[in-house]
């Protein structure tokens, strides 16, 4: 991995220890920089997306795997304007996992269009609590809400 | 009159053939079982002997679902009817003597219409139960039937030919010092394959390809008509077996002449059943060390590779006879 | 149109790369199906034979263990996570384990990283035969798969011996195994490797003569690899495509730095050489038990376990039998994770696979479906609902009846 290629993209904070190379961007940027680390620096496989729920914000981390390294884009989002642009078009198969963020964070990717649907939780989960991997809810309140309503 | 009934009905017309085909779906499964180094069925009966008797009583005490939008007269009563094909089939079968119960001069034109019969039956069972499954299979059931009809009718002219007539009985009698089998090899070859291809056995069971349409045509019945219809296929298969005994491996008769007619009857129930038997375990084996293939290999396999081979038994029958 | 119609259609548009949405001949494969093994819905719409679309549905095996992770300790997480998959336990728990371990400095003995390699690819054996019986079974070839889940069934007498389990093995543990290696196993081991290695010998000559089985495999799910690869396949489906790629030479864990596996690829991209492929590997595995097996220094296989483990992000992967099993963990520094994310190999496979029964017919769909060797049980886990401990579904017949004839009644 190429430490000068990563020094190309200006004003991010990239710290790297072992084989974890962390890349902390806006959400802003994260086309961009995906886009980058596709083109620019020839990583392939995007091994996964997280979500995390750090309490008022939701962490979003792009794991990208690239010749024995993890390169790991991370942003966060507000949870009051928890939406994002969608990396489909750039990575094909970003599509089930934001999916999957989607469902149970309740993040909205632009541009990827499952959104709005269910991939993981049943279809009859009520629309109007938190998605599940959320703090605002447990797991007891949402077993209520499934079906003592 | 009375024994004529007797004969159609119970022995050797409908009952003994319901029993060999218990025996036979049996023997399918042990032999099956055996190959692929299981038990099989086990308890009832001696070494499970009476396991698809109770299959079948089973089935038969089981709830009827009748789907919604299926036609339910044709769903109720085609099963039993679809029952009758074989069944009549088998009375044209000459098992004690000569001449089958019902045979006639031409029967065996009347065999080949009721293995027509046979598909067109399934087909409207397919098509009144409804469902997508039952749809796309008797697609399948109907493209292959008219894959294997013309290698099958060609297949069975070939004893018919070296027996110079129609009925069975004059080919059975004209094998008493030598079979057809080994003048029309290719012939009974082609004829085991189209077997294969009627019974919807492996490599052609593409029309119930459980892995793709779930039971295919079958998938919506169940209880009694679905009872009526396992027993059906397995009296096809015992029909069809018996038919390449008396085709091509000289029926029950004995070279040899026997003046006891008790015995008589005895020696030749036993000849046809040894060699019906034989006749199945060959379509068992052939069955279980084979994948399914699909439906368009299948057409081109039956089309290009069978029928072609039939011709030339039929031709090298007709030059050197 | 529904919202969700539309996304299903795009969704069916990006992975298929297909044209239209009609209706007319939909075909459902699932959520129970006689090829399926687990509970999973694809729509598949036919024009004719010819697949025209497929539109998978997940999420019916769905038990939120991400979410019951939460609320364990480390320990309890580990035997939480090996439920996951009922195949691939041993490499569920190792990945999970491992990353865990990269939080902290901990030494892992020498031992027990041997160990480690010897069950994974005991694992990988067993998951690649079940696999294999699983294609007999799928082509109607069902003599082949008895045989093989027989022949299996060596291998899984290996794992209960030197684990005590055949399944769920609860073996790996934070800094080590849970227990050393019974006295004298190579007398099992070599005898039941060498009987193994000469049935994939008189396997590979079957599939590459029996005539039935070639026509149904060969050149079936064929998919460029320039396509294909921008979807992340993972595992044999992506060496398959002809990618050199393995988690055990990529990133080498447990003892794959001292015996090195080598890794086949094959450049036909079809389920014919899936099959190939799969079997080179059994026999590329079975050399590496042997190996371990005769090399494996003394000592320890476990060191104390700590508590609490430091704060931080870590990632792990391991190549399980199906390919790159991912794990994520975030600790705060307690005795529990705050988050484990977990990427299974189907997950990243189900789009592949769609991707390869473009133009395939209906016969093809559980040859190419089941290629990729899904395990929807694995893909499915994640967050909610069921966390256990005695609070059960307070639901009686009657009431799921009342719910489901309402639902029904609402959606229909």
């Amino acid at each position: 991995m190429s430490e000068d290629k990563l020094n190309e993209l200006h004003n991010l904070k990239i710290n790297k220890e072992k084989n974890k190379i962390m890349i902390e961007t806006s959400p802003a940027d994260i086309r961009d920089v995906s886009r980058f680390i596709i083109e620019k620096m020839g990583v392939k496989h995007l091994t996964a997306i997280t979500g995390i729920d750090e309490g008022e914000k939701i962490c979003i981390i792009y794991h990208f795997w690239s010749e024995g390294n993890f390169i790991n884009i991370v942003t966060r989002l507000l949870k009051t304007e928890l939406k994002i642009e969608s990396i489909t078009d750039i990575v094909p198969g970003a599509l089930l996992y934001e999916a999957e963020v989607h469902d149970m964070l309740g993040v909205f990717f632009h541009g990827n269009p499952l959104m709005g649907t269910h991939l993981l939780l049943p279809d009859t989960y009520p629309e109007d609590i938190p998605p599940p991997l959320r703090k605002e809810i447990t797991p007891e309140e949402i077993r209520r809400r499934m079906l003592l309503e | 009159m009375i024994n004529w009934i007797f004969q159609l009905l119970v022995f050797p017309g409908l009952t003994f053939f319901v029993w060999i085909a218990f025996a036979f779906e049996w023997l399918e499964r042990k032999t099956a079982a055996k190959i692929q180094s299981r038990v099989g069925p086990l308890t009832a009966g001696p070494k499970g002997f009476l396991q698809p008797v109770a299959d079948y009583f089973k089935l038969i005490f089981k709830e009827e679902i009748i789907p919604r939008n299926s036609d339910k007269f044709v769903f109720l009563f085609g099963p039993p009817l679809y029952f009758s094909v074989p069944a009549i089939g088998a009375a044209f079968i000459p098992i004690l003597g000569e001449k089958g119960v019902l045979s006639h001069s031409y029967d065996l034109l009347f065999i080949l219409f009721i293995m027509a019969f046979s598909v067109l039956m399934a087909s409207m069972l397919g098509y009144a139960a409804g469902g997508r499954y039952s749809t796309i299979s008797i697609g399948r059931l109907v493209l292959q039937y008219t894959s294997y009809e013309v290698p099958l009718i060609l297949s069975i002219l070939a004893p018919a030919l070296l027996a110079r007539g129609l009925s069975l009985s004059k080919i059975v009698s004209s094998q008493i010092s030598h079979w057809h089998v080994f003048y029309a090899p290719i012939s009974f070859a082609v004829f085991l394959i189209v077997s294969l291809a009627e019974l919807e056995k492996p490599p052609f069971d593409i029309p119930s390809a459980k892995t793709e349409i779930v039971a295919g045509w079958m998938t919506e019945f169940s209880g009694r008509p679905l009872a009526y219809i396992k027993l059906t296929k397995n009296l096809n298969y015992v029909f069809l077996s018996s038919l390449a005994t008396t085709l091509f491996l000289g029926g029950p008769l004995l070279p040899i002449d026997v003046q006891d007619e008790f015995l008589k009857t005895i020696l030749f129930l036993l000849v046809f059943l040894i060699k019906t038997f034989s006749v199945g375990f060959l379509i068992f084996i052939i069955k279980s060390a084979l994948a399914r293939i699909k439906i368009e290999q299948a057409t081109s396999l039956l089309w290009v590779i069978t029928t072609p081979l039939s011709f030339l038994q039929l031709l090298l029958i007709v030059l050197f006879r | 149109m529904s919202d969700k119609d539309q996304a299903e259609e795009k969704l069916a548009k990006i992975s298929t790369g297909l044209i239209q949405y009609s209706p007319e001949g939909l075909v459902p494969f699932g959520p129970v199906h006689p090829a399926l093994k687990e509970p999973e819905y694809f729509k598949i719409i036919l024009e004719g034979e010819k697949i025209v679309q497929v539109i998978p549905r997940i999420g019916y095996a769905h038990r939120g263990i991400e979410r019951a992770l939460q609320d364990r300790n480390w320990i309890q997480a580990i035997y939480l996570v090996e439920r996951i998959c009922g195949i691939c336990s041993f490499s569920h728990s190792l990945a999970f384990v491992q990353t865990v371990e990269s939080l902290t400095e901990l030494e892992i003995p020498r031992r027990a990283r041997y160990i480690r390699l010897i069950i994974a690819e005991l694992e990988r054996i067993h998951s690649h035969l079940l696999w294999l019986g699983l294609v007999g079974y799928w082509t109607g070839f069902d003599t082949l798969f008895m045989w093989i889940w027989r022949d299996r069934e060596r291998v899984l007498d290996l794992i209960e011996l030197i684990t005590g389990n055949r399944v769920h093995k609860s073996y790996a543990t934070i800094t080590g195994v849970r227990r050393d290696l019974p006295e004298n196993i190579e007398r099992h081991i070599q005898p039941a490797m060498k009987y193994l290695s000469d049935r994939v010998k008189f396997y590979k000559e079957i599939i590459n003569s029996e005539a039935t089985i070639l026509i149904r495999t060969k050149g079936i799910g064929w998919v460029s690899p320039d396509v294909a690869v921008r979807l992340c396949p993972v595992g044999p489906l992506l060496r398959c495509m002809g990618f050199k790629r393995d988690v055990r030479t990529d990133d080498p864990y447990a003892a794959y730095d001292e015996i090195v596996p080598d890794v086949k690829t094959s450049t036909d991209s079809d389920v014919h050489s899936l099959l190939n492929l799969r079997l080179d590997e059994i026999e590329d595995s079975i050399r590496m038990v042997l190996e371990a097996i005769t090399s494996i220094p003394t000592g320890q296989v476990k060191s104390s376990i700590p508590r609490a483990i430091p704060r931080g992000d870590a990632m792990g992967h391991v190549e399980a039998p199906r390919g790159e099993l991912f794990y994520f963990v975030r600790s705060e520094g307690g005795n529990k994770p705050v988050r484990v994310k977990i990427r299974t190999p189907t997950l990243a496979n189900i789009l592949t696979a769609t991707e390869m029964l473009k133009g395939h017919t209906l016969a093809d769909v559980p040859v190419v479906l089941t290629g990729m060797d899904p395990c929807f049980g694995c893909m499915d886990r994640l967050t909610i609902i069921d966390i256990g401990e005695g609070k059960r579904w307070q639901i009686n017949g009657e009431e799921l009846r009342r719910y489901g004839i309402e639902w029904y009644n609402k959606n229909r």
